[in-house]
């Protein structure tokens, strides 16, 4: 069973290749347009805990 | 010195003028060696998006792309191309993390999670011969193609490519390869589309473009590639190329360029989107290309012959002229970024740390300086390219994804790693990752970047629990 030329195997690798270029752009869109999330300019807290030195 | 075709040719020299042109321009706007390195930190998401864009797409990937699709058919999407969209997904919900830190390189970043300032220098110096080398393989790439397309003498292309990125990058540094990218990235998105277009109509539609395909051979419609990869070895592929969007010196440097946090996020999110349904398009391309090809009874000498094969055999002068200006875009959208980066590296991860008073005209200087030197000796090394070169760019992917990717990263998140066990996992990974790939036969089904992976995470969890310990076995 192919649709345009390509069996469903390819279909899914070309949409895997896709979906996952458009991961960060619809997370974007929902989380900090849509949601109104404002996106965070400083460390997240948990990052700033002072590092363990050599 | 024989032309093949004078529009070719044209097109070439009209498109050298033009990003020169940007460089004088660039030049103006460059009043500091922040400017230099990274734009001022004032780059926003237009400009970061298309200019991440057209560095991500390089002369290796546009001509080795469609020629591993002339070779092996549609499986390049699997283990290559998924790799690589994986990593910036990736590279999205890290960059929260990385912009806020104020780091203007890779090594700035490992000395920042190590805590270790003489790490700078060390990942300083892997980075600086992988940027260079992977320099020397886009000139040899782009030199090949030109002077196939055009028919003139390859050494003559690479001079002339060499002098004019050099001149333009050294001139106004980050500022330069960003404008330039803005007008490349459109360039290339635009003329690959219009060329795909052209070539699906040719063929007569989508479905008979892939039928055609099928009936060479079915195994052109295989992520497997018939039997080629398996599916480990994919993953083994695919975790490489996503490990190298994260550990890159040139991707680190665009973070930093950037205004904020919110345009960081912006730019990679939208170059994400784009480059998938570019990639994809690629692809696309290359089956047309392959079925255009047989069709016409054109047998390229090697793979990579095959994109240039299709301009100068196949379609008319007025595509042609399109897909040069697209490669063109390609070879030099890259080729600058890799070496404003080199220059970078070794002004700001080398010598800054071997004098850390210099003052900024100095570094400007030094900059500068690195910039014409490193390109200079990429270019004549380019002219005449060792064998030993060639074998060494296949491990890049390989050194940076097992040394860097899960130490540095982990340590990103998890602030009380102690910094030397996170050097060590960096030595032993690297080190077991090209020990790996050079003994690959012997490893058999175990992709080398699983090795190298693995070996850092094992290094990291022993050094770091021997370290809280006390045990004094890494040097507390």
């Amino acid at each position: 069973m192919t649709r345009l030329g390509l069996p469903p195997v390819m279909w899914a690798v070309f949409g895997l290749v896709i979906a996952a270029g458009w991961v960060g752009a619809v997370h974007f869109l929902v989380v900090h347009v849509l949601m109104r999330r404002r996106v965070s300019e400083e460390l997240p807290p948990r990052l700033l805990r002072p590092r363990h030195r050599a | 010195m024989t032309v093949g075709n004078p529009w070719f040719f044209a097109a070439f020299v009209a498109y050298l003028v033009v990003v020169l042109t940007i460089g004088v321009f660039a030049y103006r706007r460059t009043r500091n060696v922040m400017d230099f390195w990274v734009y001022g930190q004032q780059m926003g998401p237009w400009l970061a998006s298309a200019s991440l864009i057209a560095n991500f797409v390089s002369a290796v990937s546009v001509i080795g792309f469609v020629g591993s699709v002339y070779v092996e058919g549609y499986a390049i999407a699997a283990h290559t191309i998924l790799g690589l969209m994986l990593g910036l997904a990736a590279l999205y919900f890290v960059v929260g993390a990385i912009r806020p830190m104020q780091v203007l390189t890779f090594p700035d970043l490992v000395a920042r999670v190590t805590g270790i300032e003489a790490s700078r220098p060390v990942a300083g110096l892997i980075l600086l011969v992988s940027g260079w080398l992977y320099l020397v393989m886009q000139l040899v790439g782009a030199g090949l193609l030109v002077s196939a397309i055009m028919g003139v003498p390859y050494g003559g292309v690479v001079a002339i490519i060499g002098v004019v990125f050099i001149a333009y990058t050294v001139l106004g540094g980050l500022v330069s390869v960003a404008w330039t990218d803005l007008l490349q990235g459109a360039l290339m998105i635009l003329a690959v589309l219009a060329t795909l277009v052209f070539m699906v109509v040719d063929l007569g539609g989508p479905t008979a473009m892939n039928e055609a395909l099928a009936a060479l051979d079915r195994s052109y419609l295989d992520p497997l590639a018939g039997g080629r990869y398996t599916w480990v070895g994919i993953a083994g592929a695919m975790l490489a190329f996503f490990g190298t969007i994260l550990t890159e010196q040139d991707m680190l440097i665009r973070i930093a360029a950037t205004r904020d946090v919110r345009t960081a996020k912006i730019h990679v999110a939208a170059a994400g989107a784009v480059l998938s349904l570019f990639y994809v398009g690629l692809v696309l391309l290359g089956g047309a290309t392959t079925v255009a090809l047989h069709r016409a009874g054109i047998q390229p000498a090697q793979p990579d012959g095959a994109f240039p094969a299709l301009i100068t055999g196949y379609v008319p002068t007025g595509i042609g002229v399109v897909i040069i200006l697209a490669v063109m875009s390609a070879i030099l959208s890259t080729t600058d970024t890799r070496l404003h980066a080199t220059g970078m590296t070794w002004a700001r991860d080398l010598y800054s740390f071997a004098r850390p008073k210099a003052g900024e005209r100095d570094l400007m200087r030094v900059s500068r300086w690195a910039t014409v030197v490193l390109g200079l000796t990429a270019t004549g090394v380019a002219i005449q390219p060792p064998g030993p070169i060639i074998v060494l760019y296949a491990f890049r992917a390989v050194l940076l994804t097992s040394a860097f990717f899960v130490p540095v990263y982990l340590a990103l998140f998890r602030p009380g790693l102690d910094g030397r066990a996170v050097l060590w996992a960096v030595g032993a990974g690297g080190v077991a990752g090209i020990a790996a790939q050079i003994g690959q036969d012997a490893l058999g089904a175990i992709p080398a970047t699983f090795t190298g992976v693995g070996a850092s995470i094992v290094v990291l969890g022993l050094a770091h629990g021997l370290r809280r310990r006390g045990s004094g076995g890494f040097g507390s």
